[in-house]
């Protein structure tokens, strides 16, 4: 069976099927609105003329792409393609600053290979294994593990940056706040406005932090990205350099493969989650924000793993692990098939083709980012005159395009401007992007704990080993984060 | 005590202490906001923004009183007046936008924008603009076909 399916998938047309789809993807991935969820939606119908194996190899493989074609725009001009890629923007663009882009790029690309492959691997040998693990995961354990994302918010803001991280952070919570609550159904900051019932959306406040600040940063600085006037270096230069930090890769990989397999967690609070903890774990923390490679090399492999780590609870228990997977599930039933244990049983052809192209994907990955990513470099030598009008435009396409809707591009405006000032004077707009993706995770789940309690809180949360280990972590974080700071210092 | 006082007094107008009062303001209104929401959804806003308040009400302490400085602030350069064009132009286009669709507010905002931040040449910016407005146009509206973008696209 491996055999056939291996011969159905290197056959010409399949190989060059998968080519073009996953230089489509990256090209998609680059536009910032569009994303790996648009790409698989846009895809799909041209997948159910093919055969079901490859059909869903084949949009696998466009996930995967779409996913690092979003860190390309993330590293050369500051504005992600993708969510998921925001947590690049703060190292990968300074890189870029530096005239070092193609390094950045290389460092990213060589990272999201990592992720990726090391998911496929995860989805292989392990996948009932996770499966099972990510059951155990409810509204106690969601919350915990969200709150321990906020305590790492101290470790990237460490030193004289603690409190305006703090502050920073609380920012952001209350963004997440805007909309109609999920738990009461009651609006929190609506004002009476449409437009906010729904909340804000996430990309068009990445995108006016890190995009629209970064117009008025052009604006106010002039010259070019490349702050040296030049690129220096290449793409190949940054290949290796994830693996001179194993733990990083590692750490992040793991991340990314277990964010992706719980259930709404999802790409973004993988990758900023991986950065964090790079960030606390790291010995020269003070280097991230500047240029740190292993400020690239986390967010990358944590959220290409979230590939294959999305794909373990969709194929085995039909529950999506991420936005993406939720598409692709739909694929899979426009396939005829049904996922959950039958799929190893009946279909086990398509999962081993799922894989394999998840695989094969990363090589083509690799293959086109090494060649085009020194083309696609250059663009942090084109003059600032050019890029100010070019990148207000695609922003405010891609605010608008992220949820239909104009008022994301008033969204992006004025987070634009908010962002500008917080960069300025020193608060960590990292710190509020965290803050604002994981708020939602930690209210929502704090408030289902208590129901399901029926209002008592050592049994929400304290009820099993899970939440107490989880709870343990948050306040040994917590703990240490406020230790480090207050300690006395040596005379 | 009068030097002393003078630099009170200044520190206060820096962009460094109007900020965390700025940010104290949008904590003490959000709290103002909260008994209006239902009792169930008070909990989590009512201490995100209290602890923003005191948060930030300490870091105006700590500007005023001159105790903690920012490597970020210390070389900082005076906002040039590209930027508040631009800022400016970015709203007016905003509401273009918003109001007409894409195209128009793209055709005045390209060339505008570049004559703000330097290009003086005529052809140069003709090409640009025909060029950005192309590609847009192309990859959004025509070769992706995304239906959500066929309003901001018409004008």
């Amino acid at each position: 069976m491996l055999q056939q399916v291996l011969m159905a998938i290197f056959d010409p047309m399949s190989l060059l099927t998968i080519f073009g789809a996953m230089l489509l993807a990256i090209i998609l991935g680059i536009l910032p609105g569009i994303g790996p969820s648009i790409s698989i939606a846009l895809t799909m119908p041209f997948t159910f003329f093919m055969e079901p194996a490859i059909g869903l190899g084949t949009l696998v493989a466009i996930y995967n792409g779409a996913i690092y074609g979003g860190s390309i725009s993330a590293v050369l001009i500051n504005v992600p393609g993708t969510p998921g890629s925001a947590a690049t923007c703060a190292d990968g663009f300074a890189m870029s600053q530096k005239g070092q882009a193609g390094r950045a790029l290389g460092i990213s690309l060589s990272a999201s290979v990592f992720g990726g492959l090391v998911s496929a691997l995860a989805l292989l040998l392990i996948a009932p294994a996770i499966a099972r693990f990510s059951l155990m995961f409810g509204p106690a354990e969601y919350f915990w593990l969200a709150t321990w994302g906020l305590t790492i918010i101290a470790a990237v803001t460490g030193g004289k940056h603690f409190l305006t991280g703090i502050i920073a952070s609380l920012v952001g919570f209350m963004l997440s706040l805007v909309g109609i609550d999920s738990v009461t159904g009651s609006s929190r900051y609506t004002f009476g406005n449409l437009n906010l019932y729904d909340g804000i959306d996430m990309l068009a406040v990445v995108i006016g932090i890190f995009a629209a600040s970064q117009v008025l940063a052009m604006a106010n600085e002039g010259g070019t990205i490349s702050r040296v006037g030049k690129m220096v270096g290449k793409v190949t230069d940054g290949l290796l350099i994830p693996f001179k930090y194993p733990l990083c890769l590692l750490k992040s990989t793991g991340i990314g493969v277990l964010f992706g397999s719980i259930p709404a967690v999802g790409m973004s609070a993988a990758s900023f989650f991986a950065y964090t903890e790079a960030v606390r774990s790291s010995k020269h923390p003070e280097e991230f924000g500047e240029g740190a490679d292993e400020g690239v090399i986390a967010p990358e492999a944590a959220n290409n793993a979230t590939v294959g780590g999305g794909l373990i609870p969709a194929l085995t228990l039909g529950i999506p692990g991420t936005e993406s997977t939720a598409i692709l599930l739909g694929a899979i039933f426009a396939h005829g098939l049904r996922p959950g244990t039958n799929i190893f049983a009946e279909n086990a052809h398509v999962f081993y083709a799922i894989v394999i192209c998840l695989v094969l994907s990363c090589f083509i990955m690799l293959l086109m980012g090494t060649l085009g990513a020194n083309l696609f470099a250059k663009i942090t030598v084109v003059p600032g005159t050019l890029l100010v009008p070019i990148i207000t435009i695609t922003y405010f396409i891609g605010a608008y395009a992220s949820g239909n809707q104009l008022f994301n591009i008033v969204v992006a405006v004025v987070l634009g401007i908010v962002g500008f000032v917080m960069k300025r004077y020193g608060y960590s707009v990292i710190s509020l992007l965290l803050a604002f993706v994981l708020a939602p995770l930690v209210e929502d789940n704090f408030v289902r704990a208590l129901m399901i309690s029926s209002g008592s809180y050592t049994g929400a949360f304290f009820g099993n080993w899970l939440s107490v280990s989880l709870a343990i972590l948050t306040f040994g974080s917590l703990f240490w984060a406020l230790w480090r700071e207050f300690k006395p210092k040596k005379q | 005590m009068k030097e002393r006082n003078d630099t009170i007094s200044t520190r206060f107008k820096k962009p460094e202490t109007i900020l965390p009062i700025t940010l104290f303001l949008f904590f003490a209104f959000s709290v103002s906001q909260v008994p209006s929401f239902h009792p169930k959804a008070q909990t989590f806003p009512l201490l995100a923004s209290a602890l923003g308040m005191l948060l930030t009400m300490i870091e105006t302490f700590r500007q005023v009183r001159g105790s903690v400085r920012y490597k970020e602030t210390e070389r900082l350069k005076p906002l040039r007046k590209e930027f508040w064009l631009i800022l400016g132009l970015t709203f007016l286009y905003m509401i273009g936008v918003l109001n007409v669709g894409f195209y128009v507010p793209s055709l005045l905002f390209i060339p505008l924008s570049m004559w703000i931040m330097g290009v003086r040449r005529l052809s140069t910016v003709i090409i640009a603009t025909a060029a950005i407005l192309a590609v847009a146009y192309f990859v959004f509206g025509h070769w992706l076909s995304i239906p959500l973008l066929a309003r901001i696209i018409s004008s």
